[in-house]
């Protein structure tokens, strides 16, 4: 299986007025995220699936990334802590023929997962850090520590390919 | 009346209604939970949102399986048939409520409550692509040869047009009697052509054969009284389509 892990795209700032999950893209945010689409496309990358959060940073940035990917579907389990359920159906993907996946989220998270999904576990997270708009794509079987990295493309890489 | 439009009141209906679909007792559950992922479909497109188009498909779907086989369930119907739906329905009911509790169905929901609301003006350009629409596949309706098979996927095709043009412009708040009355005939129609369908399952078609002759003969009047209602509906769809819903 192909592996991306995708950190939303710039956002608004938190405020007392806006709940956390309802905070939406930021229109620099869009467009920069627009163009790295435009470079992952350019890598002739396509998904079979996208999975994003609940929240709405995570739903926009899935939603520019849909004209890669043959199916979008959200998932309460990439608003959390990555757990084995999670780890246990990314395997029961890649048995059903899902080849090409990408997951939207958040950081820690999906930093958490990377390092879980390479290394075995998930105390390395700090050494793969993920900006927003950033992509780690891994490769290999979606147990933890038996994925290789494939490569750490940051946003302005992503943008440059754009 | 206001610009935008949430989709609170159909997103508070859907939370209200899962769970007593998980719970199984009321049928309705399954019902209310179909027709809001609908709804929300429709919502979704208006918005022209890409994102959760697909979960609310998924929804719909899930939930379509068990509600179709309990619209069929309570009709007069042979052993072996009512049979083999009954196990058919234990299975999707069992599908059906690991899927309301999994992580999918959760995510949807909580996605859903931060939606932003869509603008009315957005609202009103979907509903007019939707007439057109209609209009066209009422044509194909008109295209083929009374009452045959393809005339009958082409009204099956108009019916799936018509529910959408039906929810969008409820959307609008505008409520229209006549497409209703023509999707009822028209879902007649589909009820029994469902179980045709579905006979095709059943092993043992030597005993349906009486059945099997007696439903064929119904469909047929149910297709002739689909025609019907479109031929009646007709001009009311064209003078839509033509004057938009404003």
């Amino acid at each position: 299986m192909h592996l991306h892990l995708v950190r939303h795209a710039a956002a608004t700032d938190r405020s007392v007025d806006l709940p956390d999950d309802g905070r939406p893209l930021t229109r620099d945010g869009r467009r920069r995220f627009r163009r790295g689409v435009r470079g992952l496309a350019a890598l002739d990358v396509r998904y079979d699936l996208v999975v994003h959060s609940p929240l709405l940073r995570a739903v926009e940035t899935a939603e520019l990334l849909a004209g890669l990917a043959a199916e979008l579907r959200v998932d309460e389990r990439l608003a959390q802590p990555p757990s084995r359920q999670l780890i246990g159906w990314l395997g029961t993907l890649a048995g059903e023929g899902h080849d090409s996946v990408a997951l939207v989220g958040h950081q820690p998270w999906l930093g958490e997962l990377g390092a879980l999904l390479l290394t075995g576990s998930s105390e390395s997270a700090s050494a793969f850090p993920l900006k927003k708009g950033g992509v780690l794509w891994l490769e290999g079987e979606p147990v933890p520590g038996a994925l290789t990295l494939r490569a750490a493309l940051t946003p302005a890489i992503l943008r440059a390919l754009g | 009346m206001s610009e935008t439009i949430t989709l609170e009141p159909v997103l508070d209906g859907l939370r209200r209604w899962l769970p007593v679909a998980i719970e199984g007792a009321d049928a309705e559950g399954v019902h209310q939970v179909r027709i809001a992922s609908r709804r929300l479909g429709v919502w979704l497109a208006l918005a022209g949102r890409r994102a959760l188009a697909d979960d609310v498909r998924w929804l719909r779907r899930t939930a379509g399986e068990v509600r179709d086989l309990d619209v069929l369930l309570p009709l007069s119907l042979p052993d072996p048939l009512r049979t083999e739906l009954r196990r058919r329905r234990e299975r999707a009911r069992s599908a059906l409520v690991d899927d309301l509790e999994g992580p999918r169905c959760a995510g949807l929901v909580r996605a859903l409550e931060h939606l932003p609301p869509m603008s009315v003006r957005r609202a009103h350009a979907g509903v007019e692509r939707l007439l057109v629409r209609v209009a066209r596949r009422g044509e194909r309706v008109d295209a083929e040869r009374k009452c045959s098979a393809d005339q009958r996927v082409r009204l099956h095709a108009l019916r799936r047009a018509l529910r959408r043009l039906r929810y969008a412009r409820e959307w609008l708040g505008e409520r229209d009697g006549t497409l209703k009355r023509l999707q009822v005939a028209l879902g007649d129609l589909n009820d029994l052509d469902q179980l045709q369908r579905r006979l095709g399952l059943c092993a043992a078609r030597d005993e349906l054969a009486t059945f099997e002759r007696d439903l064929a003969r119904r469909t047929d009047e149910a297709h002739a009284l689909a025609l019907s209602s479109w031929r009646r509906a007709r001009g009311h769809v064209l003078d839509l389509a033509v004057g938009g819903s404003r």
